[in-house]
């Protein structure tokens, strides 16, 4: 039972708690809050006294401040929460599943070209994902002055396909390889021996060889998609779209939700300033999560590679065979046979 | 196809990689715009004075404007890279002389920062630089600019987390080594556990370094397009990402990757003749 040892293990629970309460609270707050986030623009004292106004510093009742418009940072970045987290989780399953698909092509068929093809994969190591994904992405996501090209969903969409595809040559190639150092084990050369088909040995040999990996390489994705949302984000590329005011009053770029990237993007001017805690809040966010994906990580590797479960189990099971073996056994006085006691 | 013939080979199925990467985003909009691209491209490659990018209206060559923030951008990547690479090997040193309970809390401390998003390191750089200057009045180093250079803070940022990633694998791999049986005979022979590290268990550690800072160069790649959109620094990825245009950017790439690949293809040789002269002695 992998799961059941899975949450035995500290780190894997810690990672998974603070995933999960952020994305059940992100939830929660949709369905029983109705998405509503608290307004505040001035702090009045018992007296009817100023005390402060919007942007609030942070306090026992706004944890992590308000932003100059009086809202409630918290509570902004625990709604954006579930679009953030689910963009990155299905960014990343979708980047697997493809890889898989051709990192088994590749690493069945196509292996005499080796040599050409990671050459050719390894230009994509020398450009930053980010750069290449702000080059193609600044059309469809920053509005001109003429408005968006396309819709909300079409955005999210190729968006979303971009960040799939940019990542897919690398991932291909690391699956690929994992692919060939399974092939290269002496068990794989009796399969083929005992006429193992290609499809055969794929997928009662490799499969089960590569699941624990996969898994690996997913969470590795999701934190580098979650990495590169805080950086379009940064560079004012927000989930979805960025909103821009042309008019002369110009208004910082707005995003649709309050999904991080955008929180980082438009809170960006706060940097330099005394409230530089609106700049940090959405950091913060992606910090924790990506902490704590990487505790899940961790937690994953050391519970797999863990083998005292194994040995505990051959012990269990070497006690019950003893046990039984005992309860066939009647003991009577003629199975022993008598000495002498040793006696001088 | 031998030798120095498969390095040019090699080479050009690469530069093939990158030009085509260059074309990506036209694949969105048009697949026929895609073959005039790919031809502005190769012309340009050929003719590059020719090429121009416009700042405000004005129309002016890309060379040798770009060489200035290029050479730039490489001098932080490069100094950055060395720093983590020096500072990993001797902290890598100095922990394993440590006894075993400590570097496992060690261990974990590496774990923690380098799970970190970069920003988040960046930034903590800058606050703690802002926090000394309000306690104390002293501004350390420049934080921000306008179109001046700066060097150590950018370096600095670049460097912490390559050295943490560099340490954390230089620990892996040194335990592993130390588990070799030659370091049992030298140990058996009364060498000291100093000596033997710094001796041979280094010189080991080395090759598997090299093939390995391949993906921390790329990690701290897009490092530098945080850094230097975060300090204001007009480097090779702030040029790339004003006067985007499909040869603008295709040429950029081409310039970062150049002195990568031939770093690498000079390592992996030097490494291949290093094994060979090794196999000749046994």
């Amino acid at each position: 039972m992998i799961i059941l040892r899975l949450f035995k293990n500290p780190l894997f629970l810690i990672g998974f708690i603070v995933i999960f309460g952020l994305i059940t609270a992100s939830f929660v707050h949709k369905f029983v809050y109705d998405n509503e986030i608290k307004q505040v623009m001035f702090l009045l004292d018992d007296n009817g006294d100023l005390i402060d106004a919007a942007p609030i510093d942070p306090s026992k009742e706004f944890p992590l401040g308000t932003d100059s418009g009086g809202r409630d940072m918290l509570m902004m970045l625990i709604s954006g929460t579930k679009y953030t987290l689910l963009f990155a989780f299905s960014v990343a399953f979708f980047r697997v599943l493809f890889s898989i698909a051709l990192g088994v092509l590749y690493g069945t068929y196509l292996l005499k070209f080796k040599e050409y093809i990671d050459r050719f994969v390894d230009a994509f190591h020398f450009i930053p994902l980010t750069l290449i994904a702000y080059y193609i992405l600044e059309p469809i996501l920053y509005q001109s002055t003429m408005g968006f090209g396309f819709t909300f969903q079409e955005r999210i969409i190729l968006e979303g396909l971009v960040l799939i595809v940019l990542a897919i040559p690398i991932t291909s190639v690391l699956i690929a390889n994992e692919i060939e150092l399974v092939l290269k084990k002496e068990f794989i050369l009796s399969a083929k021996t005992l006429g193992g088909s290609k499809f055969h040995i794929m997928w009662k040999h490799i499969r089960p060889h590569l699941l624990g990996r996969m898994a690996i390489i997913y969470g590795q994705q999701v934190v580098q998609v979650l990495l590169v949302l805080a950086h379009l984000g940064l560079l004012k590329l927000f989930l979805g779209g960025t909103i821009v005011d042309y008019t002369i009053m110009g208004d910082r770029p707005k995003t649709l939700s309050y999904e991080w990237s955008g929180m980082i993007g438009s809170s960006m001017r706060w940097f330099h300033s005394d409230a530089e805690y609106i700049f940090y809040a959405p950091i913060l966010f992606f910090a924790v999560s990506i902490l704590a994906m990487n505790f899940m990580l961790e937690g994953f590797k050391r519970v797999t590679n863990d083998r005292t479960h194994l040995k505990k189990k051959a012990r269990k099971e070497a006690k019950k065979f003893n046990n039984k073996k005992n309860s066939n056994v009647e003991i009577s006085s003629d199975m022993f046979e008598l000495k002498k006691p040793i006696r001088e | 196809m031998n030798g120095s013939m498969r390095y040019i080979f090699q080479f050009i199925v690469a530069c093939l990689g990158i030009i085509l990467i260059g074309i990506i985003p036209v694949i969105f909009y048009a697949i026929v715009k895609l073959f005039k691209d790919l031809k502005d491209i190769l012309i340009t490659l050929f003719n590059l004075g020719d090429l121009t990018y416009t700042v405000k209206g004005t129309v002016r060559p890309v060379f040798p404007a770009i060489i200035e923030p290029y050479l730039y951008s490489m001098t932080v990547l490069f100094v950055a890279l060395i720093i983590g690479v020096v500072s990993a090997v001797i902290l890598t040193y100095i922990t394993m002389l440590l006894h075993r309970k400590i570097i496992n809390g060690i261990k974990f401390v590496v774990f923690i920062l380098e799970s970190l998003p970069d920003i988040f390191v960046i930034l903590l750089v800058q606050a703690f630089i802002i926090f000394i200057y309000h306690k104390t009045d002293t501004l350390l180093f420049s934080i921000a600019v306008y179109k001046e250079k700066i060097y150590f803070l950018p370096i600095i940022c670049l460097a912490v987390l390559p050295a943490v990633q560099f340490y954390k694998i230089l620990i892996l791999i040194f335990e592993e080594e130390l588990e070799q049986p030659y370091v049992e005979l030298a140990r058996g022979k009364g060498m000291k556990k100093s000596w033997i590290l710094l001796n041979h268990v280094l010189r080991n550690a080395a090759i598997s370094m090299f093939y390995h800072s391949k993906s921390i160069l790329w990690f701290m790649l897009s490092n530098l397009l945080i850094l230097e959109y975060l300090f204001n620094l007009f480097g090779i990825t702030t040029f790339l990402r004003e006067y985007m245009t499909p040869s603008i950017f295709t040429i950029g790439v081409f310039m970062i990757f150049f002195p990568l690949f031939i770093i690498y293809s000079v390592g992996e040789r030097l490494i291949l003749r290093l094994k060979e002269r090794e196999a000749a002695k046994i």
